[in-house]
């Protein structure tokens, strides 16, 4: 009896200890963002001008219905990816640093490390994105809350996910400029092979069918869902989707970084 | 020495960088409570051994012991146990050193106040108070140094790590380190300080591993290590009067002494233990009729020992 006190009473001191280590993690993500004052207004004022001058000027090209909201919601989702996706040029720079070798010295559980970052990286994307995200509710206007909620939860899930790529593959290059090209490369792929911009109904197959996978797809469906504008997916099925990108992204990140990472070895 | 439990094992430790051998199946153990000297030139080896201790780098074969938890098994348990200042300070650029040893010290288990409260310590006894809210990159190299060493006495950990903790730091901020690193064994921490600077290493170390190559060549207290050079302690005695072949046959026959030189009123004897030999010489000189007026002493540099295991000098051998 005394031997299970002993063991739940050390397996509760280590679970404290691992949370407030993972919370750690996470505000140092979090308190990064503040360095980055001027990245951030200039990425606000490319979505306003965006929004205000191209989706307004192409809304009138084009015969979907609302272009402009659909537009909005959609270049929302993508800035809301190309954020998150910082996370792993802050991992990359750091380790040009040398400062990845103080992070894996630390007595911090490496799984907890990651998960923290990849928590971190994209609550700290969410908060980046509010003004774009205010600006868009403000423009489409929320019909009803509860399922505009839900379709929040996606756009979680789309940051932690991507988040948990960009580890994953900041991890697997161990270089920064491979990463840099690599992310630019994926950057012109997911985007344009989701349904930001256009519904899948006016896509070729060759590109309906990646983007029927494509997490951003079920993001922007999702949020579109959320402030009621007409949508082609089913959103339930666009959330099991994301919880799976979630998990697999988190996973492998957890995965490679845990084999990949060590000191120096970076180009 | 009185030697004490055994707080690291190294056993065939080992690294390769693709074909390159940087760390070349080392044993070792460091003993609790000692200042453990690792002294070589600049890529012997020192700091890979260091990175593999602290699991940030994962050794290629062989493996060590901290406290008992294998670096390889047990990494979580063993980075529980070790803090290390790194060679070239780990500082991210945009973060200031507050910021800096605020989140070292929670994540060292300092709460609230109590973190404060180390920080602007560890920050005053270091001069940097002033400076506490610079960006990294706007401090010296001095003041950065001064930040990464100043991370290990916030942490205290059972096993402190110092990967050249006083380089680039001036001569009044070397002394305060190095005292405050003695501090740190007096409480109770095992202490591995990597270093090139001889000096440092002799004041203060408790024993000294000689890394050359990847390989340790030599291992002991900087007094036995100096004792190992045959005849390293130089005696010479300027005097008065004859010395007759008997008197100089005497001092040749003993063990410890491996030659005698006469220069005009000076002898000069190369021996080993010269402070226990020493009144044994003055006594036969004295006897013999010999006015001695003066004696002059000196023992091996660890310099020497270095030449002797390696052959060249420390700052030469890279």
């Amino acid at each position: 009896m005394m031997y299970s006190y002993i063991t739940l009473d050390l397996g509760l001191r280590r679970l404290s200890k691992m949370f407030s280590h993972l919370i750690l993690v996470i505000e140092r993500d979090l308190r990064l963002l503040i360095q980055y004052k001027l990245f951030l207004v200039i990425r606000w004022l490319w979505y306003f001008l965006q929004v205000t001058i191209f989706g307004l000027a192409i809304s009138y090209l084009v015969i979907v219905e609302d272009y402009l909201f659909y537009y909005a919601a959609g270049i929302y989702v993508a800035t809301l990816y190309s954020t998150a996706m910082f996370v792993a040029f802050d991992i990359s720079e750091e380790a040009e640093h040398g400062f990845v070798d103080y992070l894996l010295s630390l007595p911090i559980n490496r799984r907890v490390l990651i998960i923290g970052r990849a928590i971190g990286g994209g609550l700290r994307s969410l908060i980046a994105t509010l003004p774009p995200l205010i600006f868009t509710l403000y423009i489409i206007g929320v019909r009803d809350i509860p399922v505009f909620i839900e379709a929040s939860i996606g756009l979680l899930l789309l940051s932690f996910g991507v988040a948990g790529l960009g580890i994953s593959i900041v991890s697997f290059l161990k270089s920064g400029d491979k990463t840099d090209i690599l992310l630019g490369a994926i950057d012109a792929f997911i985007i344009r092979l989701s349904t930001v911009f256009y519904p899948k109904a006016f896509m070729p197959p060759y590109y309906s069918a990646p983007a029927a996978i494509n997490p951003l797809t079920h993001a922007a469906e999702l949020f579109r869902w959320g402030l009621g504008i007409q949508t082609e997916a089913d959103p339930t099925y666009s959330l099991v989707v994301l919880i799976a990108f979630m998990i697999a992204m988190t996973t492998t990140g957890i995965y490679l970084y845990e084999r990949r990472m060590e000191g120096g070895g970076w180009t | 020495m009185d030697v004490g439990n055994i707080a690291i094992k190294i056993v065939d430790l080992t690294k390769y960088y693709g074909n390159y051998l940087a760390v070349d199946h080392i044993n070792l153990e460091v003993y609790e409570r000692e200042i453990f000297g690792f002294l070589g030139p600049n890529g012997a080896g020192k700091s890979t051994t260091l990175l593999m201790l602290i699991t940030v780098l994962r050794p290629s074969e062989g493996t060590a012991y901290i406290y008992g938890y294998d670096i390889r098994k047990d990494p979580e348990k063993v980075r529980s146990l070790v803090g290390i200042a790194f060679q070239d300070p780990k500082l991210f650029w945009i973060h200031t050193p507050y910021e800096i040893l605020i989140w070292h010290a929670k994540v060292s288990g300092y709460r609230g106040y109590k973190a404060r409260e180390v920080v602007k310590d560890i920050l005053t006894t270091f001069d940097m108070w002033e400076s506490r809210n610079k960006k990294a990159f706007e401090l010296s190299g001095g003041m950065r140094k001064r930040v990464e060493v100043a991370k290990v006495f916030i942490q205290k950990p059972k096993i402190a790590i110092f990967d050249e903790p006083t380089a680039q730091i001036d001569v009044s901020g070397k002394h305060m380190i190095w005292d405050m690193i003695k501090g740190l064994r007096d409480d109770g921490s095992t202490v591995i300080l990597a270093t090139n600077e001889l000096y440092e290493a002799d004041v203060l170390s408790d024993r000294i591993g000689i890394i050359y190559k990847g390989r340790i060549v030599a291992v002991g207290t900087p007094k036995e290590l100096k004792d190992t050079i045959p005849g390293g302690d130089i005696l010479e005695v300027v005097y008065d009067g004859v010395l007759t072949n008997g008197l100089i046959d005497r001092l040749r026959g003993y063990s410890e002494v491996s030659k005698v030189e006469i220069i005009d009123s000076m002898i000069r004897i190369y021996l080993n233990k010269v402070e226990e030999l020493l009144p044994r010489i003055l006594e036969d000189l004295i006897k013999n009729g010999v006015n001695v007026k003066s004696v002059n002493m000196r023992e091996p540099t660890l310099d020497d020992v270095f030449i002797h295991y390696t052959g060249s000098r420390i700052k030469e051998a890279v």
